[in-house]
């Protein structure tokens, strides 16, 4: 961590990720409300996917504000082996299975039956190329944004175009959070996309809630 | 609540949920005035007598409709809870088409 990110971004991440779990509970309370109506299938998995993210969402906000806090207020210096890590580690492997679950709902929404088998490739891919789960992560958030884009298409409205461009930069974000490794700028722009992506989600919540 | 059934929405060639034609009566309904005979809901919402009959029915006991007889013939009048169904259905229905899962 302390190799991937730069020094002036400690802390916006953490910010990105309350951002992005507040949204995700708003559309998961809007998505239970819509299942309620309608008893619908899809809307459940709508709501059950935005719940899942919101909490994982959530969880990284508090294991980065333990892991920053630790960082900058308690220990002297910091070590690539540090105990500090586990509680980061902790955060982000909860949040990458939220994710994943919370992806394979969407992608299940989206196929006619909602049938659980509709993303039965992606696990088989994440359980056997587990360290590349943000390249997972991109292919399964690409199928929904695709959909998403899709419908956008038909529909030509401005709440189905901040839908398809939140889910589009969701992608981009696991697209370019591998890059991370190489540029620190990579991290950044990561994140830019990702709370870009949430405040699409955002535009749409508020559209739609207009009389 | 289940709706499962689908009527054919004949102009379009789009199936309606039950919910959008409980919504679609409703509309019916507060575009004329809030207050109808039967007759104009049956050809406004273009629906046989007997699925009428029973989406009334449904509408009745969600007080989102009631019986008018004062004329001295059978209206429906629109209740408040039926314009705050109505108000509500358009949120959650463009909502549902913003992901593109039809409601």
């Amino acid at each position: 961590m302390v190799e991937l990110i730069p020094m002036r971004f400690y802390g916006f991440d953490t910010v990105i990720y309350l951002v992005g779990a507040v949204i995700c509970l708003l559309i998961a309370y809007n998505a239970a409300k819509l299942h309620a109506y309608s008893g619908k299938r899809q809307h459940f998995y709508l709501a059950t996917a935005f719940t899942i993210m919101g909490i994982g969402m959530a969880t990284m906000t508090l294991t980065t504000a333990y892991t920053y806090y630790q960082m900058l207020y308690v220990t002297d210096g910091i070590y690539f082996f540090d105990p500090v890590f586990n509680v980061d580690d902790l955060g982000f492997w909860i949040y990458y299975l939220s994710a994943f679950a919370a992806y394979g709902m969407l992608i299940m929404m989206y196929t006619p039956d909602g049938k659980a088998a509709a993303f039965a490739p992606a696990i088989f891919f994440s359980a056997r190329y587990f360290e590349y789960f943000n390249i997972v992560l991109f292919f399964m958030m690409a199928y929904v944004a695709f959909r998403a884009t899709m419908n956008f298409f038909m529909k030509k409205s401005k709440p189905a175009l901040m839908v398809a461009a939140g889910f589009v930069m969701l992608a981009a974000y696991h697209a370019i959070m591998p890059f991370a490794m190489f540029s620190k700028v990579a991290y950044v722009v990561a994140h830019g996309a990702h709370i870009a992506g949430f405040l699409s989600l955002l535009l749409m919540l508020l559209s739609t809630g207009k009389k | 609540m289940k709706f499962q059934l689908e009527e054919k929405r004949e102009e379009s060639g789009e199936r309606r949920s039950q919910l959008q034609i409980y919504a679609d009566i409703l509309r019916l309904i507060q575009k004329r005035g809030g207050l109808v005979k039967p007759t104009h809901i049956l050809y406004g919402a273009n629906l046989s007598h007997a699925r009428l009959t029973k989406h009334l029915t449904w509408l009745l006991g969600k007080n989102f409709i009631i019986e008018d007889m004062s004329s001295g013939h059978r209206l429906y009048r629109l209740t408040p809870k039926g314009k705050a169904f109505i108000d509500e259905f358009k949120k959650i229905e463009e909502f549902s088409d913003a992901f593109g899962v039809p409601i």
